[in-house]
């Protein structure tokens, strides 16, 4: 605030004796800017968008979790049925389920954190701007590409003994 | 690193870019769901499959190793062959976000036919399969 407008309002406040909250209102520097209700009702949309995309991520972590651990546990239960054979620890099956156990965590980590940043940005006060950032779909697509490279070629060697 | 656009812009643009990034993020997601079922499928296939037969070894099974491994193979493969140009076609859209000049872009007539092809494809084989080990 210039100097002479700082002695004009404190001319203004003296004259009239204006209360604390009425001061505050007249302050120009104060005084909030009015709010676009246009934004304010796209900031909402935004809200909700980012909460289905982290329902979509819970989905799509439950699905990874629940496979990993099915997998390994169907196959050793299977081969529970015979105590003599000699089961191997670092089994196909065993190794795959960890995999998709661990990318299943790491997209519910990831989603969660930015969902946090998303409702943070959206409720701060001020412009909004698109902010590119990389893709956490995009990285778990090439993470379970390569896991399903893996498996093919694990199949694949194993059928050849 | 990304410089800011000079055009002029408002927050309900930038508010709508961000809506339609995470608009093709979850449509990306469901599509790795599907992906995971065709993979998760081939895997389990096999696996399964192997194990009946090393705890299981005096039973005789009507379906030939090799017929077992084939369809686990390929479900995988196919699981695969469908994430590879929906990963692209991701990328592309969201680098599309990021341009001054946003043009909707509308090559995924073309995406979509390939894509419900080859789950028709895939359901003729697995139907074919099914007549081949029944006969």
């Amino acid at each position: 605030m210039t100097k002479s407008r700082s002695i004009a309002v404190d001319n203004f406040d003296q004259a009239f004796n204006l209360p604390f909250q009425l001061k505050i209102m007249n302050d120009p520097d104060s005084n909030p800017p009015p709010p676009n209700i246009q934004a304010e009702l796209a900031r909402e949309r935004n809200r909700a968008a980012a909460e289905r995309t982290l329902m979509a991520w819970i989905r799509t972590s439950l699905s990874l979790i629940g496979f990993g651990f099915g997998i390994d546990r169907i196959v050793a239960a299977i081969h529970g049925f015979d105590p003599a054979a000699d089961i191997n620890p670092v089994r196909l099956s065993r190794i795959l389920g960890l995999a998709y156990i661990f990318l299943g965590i790491y997209a519910m980590v990831f989603a969660t954190v930015e969902h946090l940043q998303q409702l943070r940005q959206i409720q701060e006060q001020g412009s909004y701007f698109y902010r590119p950032r990389r893709s956490l779909g995009l990285t778990v697509a090439v993470s379970m590409i390569c896991i399903g490279v893996f498996a093919f070629v694990g199949i694949l060697v194993k059928s050849s003994r | 690193m990304h410089t800011p656009s000079t055009r002029p812009t408002n927050d309900t643009t930038q508010l709508a870019k961000e809506r339609n990034r995470q608009a093709a993020e979850r449509t990306l997601t469901c599509w790795i769901g599907n992906s995971l079922l065709l993979m998760g499928f081939g895997i389990s296939t096999q696996e399964i499959y192997s194990a009946m037969n090393q705890s299981f070894p005096q039973n005789s099974s009507e379906i030939n190793s090799q017929f077992t491994d084939m369809i686990s193979l390929g479900a995988i493969a196919f699981g695969i062959a469908l994430l590879i140009p929906i990963a692209i076609t991701h990328r592309l859209e969201i680098k599309s976000l990021e341009q001054d000049d946003y043009l909707v872009s509308h090559p995924r007539l073309f995406n979509l036919l390939i894509v419900v092809g080859s789950v028709i494809l895939f359901g003729l084989v697995a139907l074919a399969a099914v007549f081949l080990v029944s006969s």
